[in-house]
């Protein structure tokens, strides 16, 4: 549909009816989902009040646990307990090899594509495990709420690359839900401090999740949240200080063999519980009673200072490389917001507090934050607020290339430019009579392709056989709101082209998604078509009800008498397509309609963008009637 | 919008080199907040893919105009001139550029961040010293003179993500 609807203050669409929107952080240790309800963001309990839910899938043949349940089959059988799978998103054998955490796991074969863990259930991908996690929460949304989700905000790492965004969208298809949008986390969680109210400043978000670090400056004025520079490390994060701290107690206790899956597991678990009482306690006791080690002692938080000051270092010096990035001097930084638990460690408080010179803030429960600040997000996105003013904006987190001749990669879009964007660049051919060239799409900040990650390939075949250098090949990289690539290239001279949606070589294909969708929703063929013909039809009266406010509203003012007459023609064609039963006349119809009124869309929305910079309020343009309105039109 | 219209009637402001940045910050929002698809997140596909491609022209007006030598480079497109591939400059630039070059591999080596700091800050001086004069040149019509600042600026500018990159290299030891 081409119309572009202006909604204007106070004027709410449809307004008694409520759409069912919410937020989920899909965490590599817990997950939530939070709604907003009576005006207040909220995260949604499970029926025993829990707000977190541990992001582990127990398989077993004969049946699925999720969360708590499947935390508790942990120690007892670990192998096919998957915890912490968001660290295995959208990544490839490769990425993972010498990954503590795959220690814990049998790694099917097969050495192509993404990762896939055995378990008593089968090979089971990252993607289908977190689309458990997704589908357990989005029950108790529509449990909570009365109702399915109309759609869903997801958040996802900001410095998760491409691959790992596909992958999270994919399994957010897999689970049947709507995504409004990907937010990256650290963008939450300023908005869910609520530094929305009309506060200015520059506030810088780090946040050290359970797998994944991300620190964002992001710069605040009248609602509108504008991230300079994001950066961090998706591999690190709570995670690696338990290994650390598991592996001291392994050293303390004299201990240098292997450890059996089982007993690995509990030692984590006890590592873990000990880091979380240094937070606390200067001191900890600890006694290891695992089938393959027996041993008593302490541990002191200096020791445990000690083992993970690495750790600490690596995400300050993320923060150096973000601060610089975004064009401002720490001291322009006018707050610091804590998000996730190991943001807890007291040591992680201290070297951020020391590295920006600021207390950071940390009212909000860092564990519930992001999931608040998506579920506000999926409030204005949804349409509950048509006249709310929050707009985020946000950036690409790693910079974009192509493969050129020797293994160097050549960027086309740098790290940190606003998003959407599009950028095109000209290639040519080296040798003489070639016609076909490969393009090969990277994703990182080195300059040698093998130190980038791939995620993708294609080849545009065709090409006319010219002397090296004269064919121009253009190849244009689009990078939309949530963060997600395409690409296409085309020969100038003979108008050749291919395009790719970027699907990593890490994701899943679309195929294996189609037929997982088949297998886990058994929708009967009827039940498609005539939800095809139904979603045809909400989408073709959507058209002529805009359509028909809008040439009321602005017809006379913007089109002449022909335009306008073909467009009312236009839209009673519609409605009386729209009666019948054919899914592909309506699609054509709503097709064409919406094509024909794309410039009446362009001017009403140059009208209302020429409006809104030189400040006047639509009640003034009002006022002063439509005469500066011709000039003003782009075409 | 008009995507006809040049970056500078975009935004409102001014055709020069001297922009009030605050000023195109707020206008640069002003816009978004109008055509940013997240406006239109609960409609149709089609609007959706209409709201992109204008914000994606409004990002990448802002993108070109925040930045100094995309100012200026674009500045000089709005006249018409194109800039050479291998431009010829001044010898004594030149020498200058080798001079500081080699600063920076001696400061690599020794592996001090202090003094790559320093060489930082005076790299940064003489590009801010040649952007003021590309302003006063473009200003006063003087497009050839102009340009060759232009040319100047880029080689400051590699050489100034060359000393950032050390330095990002320096803090990984």
């Amino acid at each position: 549909m081409a119309l572009i609807q202006i909604t204007e203050p106070g004027q709410a669409l449809d307004p008694h009816q409520r759409k069912r929107a919410a937020g989920i952080d899909l965490g590599t240790t817990n997950s939530l989902i939070a709604s907003v309800r009576a005006g207040q963001p909220r995260v949604l309990e499970d029926e025993y009040g829990a707000g977190l839910m541990p992001s582990v899938v127990h398989f077993s043949e004969d049946a699925l646990l999720v969360g708590e349940s499947a935390q508790a089959m942990a120690s007892s059988d670990p192998l096919n307990t998957i915890a912490s799978a968001k660290r295995l998103l959208g990544r490839g054998r490769s990425d993972i090899a010498d990954r503590a955490m795959v220690k814990n796991y049998r790694l099917a074969e097969g050495d192509e594509g993404m990762v896939r863990l055995e378990t008593a259930a089968g090979d089971i991908s990252p993607v289908q495990v977190s689309a458990e996690i997704l589908k357990v929460l989005a029950a108790r949304g529509q449990e909570t709420l009365g109702g399915g989700l109309d759609g869903v905000v997801i958040t996802v790492p900001a410095y998760f690359d491409d691959a790992q965004r596909q992958a999270t969208r994919d399994a957010a298809a897999l689970a049947g839900l709507t995504v409004l949008r990907l937010l990256n986390e650290p963008t939450a969680a300023a908005v869910a401090y609520g530094l929305d109210t009309g506060e200015s400043g520059n506030i810088a978000v780090f946040d050290l999740g359970g797998g994944t670090f991300d620190v964002s400056l992001l710069r605040l004025s009248r609602g509108v949240f504008e991230v300079l520079a994001t950066g961090g490390d998706s591999g690190l994060g709570g995670d690696d200080f338990d290994e650390e701290l598991a592996a001291l107690l392994l050293e303390k206790a004299g201990f240098s063999g292997t450890l059996d899956p089982v007993s690995s597991r509990q030692l984590l678990s006890m590592a873990r519980t000990a880091k979380e009482q240094l937070t606390e306690d200067s001191e900890v006791k600890v006694s290891l009673d695992l089938p393959a080690l027996n041993w008593e002692g302490a541990i002191s938080r200096l020791e445990f200072e000690a083992c993970t000051k690495h750790l600490i270092a690596k995400a300050i010096k993320a923060c150096r490389r973000v601060v610089r990035d975004s064009g401002l001097q720490s001291a322009e930084i006018d707050q610091v917001v804590l998000v996730g638990g190991a943001t807890r460690i007291p040591a992680v408080r201290s070297e951020v507090a020391t590295f920006f010179g600021k207390t950071p803030l940390s009212e909000l429960d860092p564990d519930q934050v992001v999931a608040i600040g998506a579920a506000i997000q999926a409030d204005v996105l949804i349409g509950n607020k048509p006249d709310d003013e929050m707009l985020l904006l946000d950036v690409l987190p790693l910079s974009l290339g192509l493969e050129t001749m020797g293994g160097l990669v050549e960027k086309i879009i740098a790290r940190n430019t606003p998003i959407p964007v599009q950028r095109a660049q000209e290639f040519t051919t080296y040798k003489d009579g070639q016609t076909a060239m490969l393009v090969h799409v990277l994703q990182g900040e080195r300059e040698q392709v093998a130190d980038c990650r791939s995620l993708g390939q294609f080849e545009l075949r065709g090409i006319p056989a010219m002397v090296a250098g004269a064919a121009k090949i253009r190849v244009i990289f689009q990078v939309d709101a949530d963060g997600l690539l395409s690409v296409s290239a085309s020969e100038l001279g003979t108008g050749v082209s291919a395009a790719i949606d970027v699907k990593p070589s890490y994701g899943l294909a679309e195929e294996e998604i189609m037929a997982m969708l088949k297998a886990s929703f058994s929708h009967a063929q009827e039940d498609a078509e005539a939800r095809m013909l139904l979603e045809a039809r909400v989408d073709a009266q959507r058209l002529c009800d805009a359509l028909s406010v809008a040439l009321e509203q602005d017809g006379s003012a913007l089109l002449n008498d022909a335009e306008m007459h073909a467009l009312l023609g236009g839209v009673s064609k519609l409605l009386e397509v729209v009666e019948g039963r054919s899914v592909d006349a309506i699609t054509r119809e709503t097709e064409q309609l919406s094509q024909a009124s794309d410039a009446f869309a362009a001017r009403r929305m140059n009208r209302e963008v020429q409006r809104a910079l030189t400040g006047q309020s639509v009640s003034q343009v009002l006022e002063t009637g439509a005469s500066d309105e011709t000039a003003l039109s782009s075409d | 919008m008009d995507f006809n219209q040049n970056f500078f009637e975009l935004f409102r402001l001014e055709v020069g080199f001297d922009l009030d940045l605050e000023r195109l910050r707020e206008q640069f929002q002003i816009l978004q907040r109008e055509v940013h698809p997240d406006r239109y997140a609960d409609q149709d596909a089609r609007s959706q893919r209409l709201a992109t491609q204008w914000s994606m022209h409004v990002n990448e007006a802002f993108s070109v105009l925040s930045k100094p030598l995309p100012r200026a480079i674009y500045l000089l497109g709005l006249t018409n001139i194109v800039l050479e591939q291998n431009p010829t400059l001044e010898p004594d630039f030149l020498f200058e550029q080798i001079t500081l070059r080699e600063s920076l591999d001696h400061v690599v080596e020794t592996r001090s961040v202090d003094d790559l700091a320093v060489l930082l800050d005076e790299f940064s001086e003489k590009l801010m010293a040649e952007q003021s004069q590309f302003s006063q040149r473009f200003d006063a019509g003087a497009l050839d003179l102009a340009t060759q600042s232009v040319y100047r600026m880029q080689f400051l500018n590699k050489l100034q993500i060359a000393a950032q990159q050390a330095e990002e290299m320096l803090w990984d030891e």
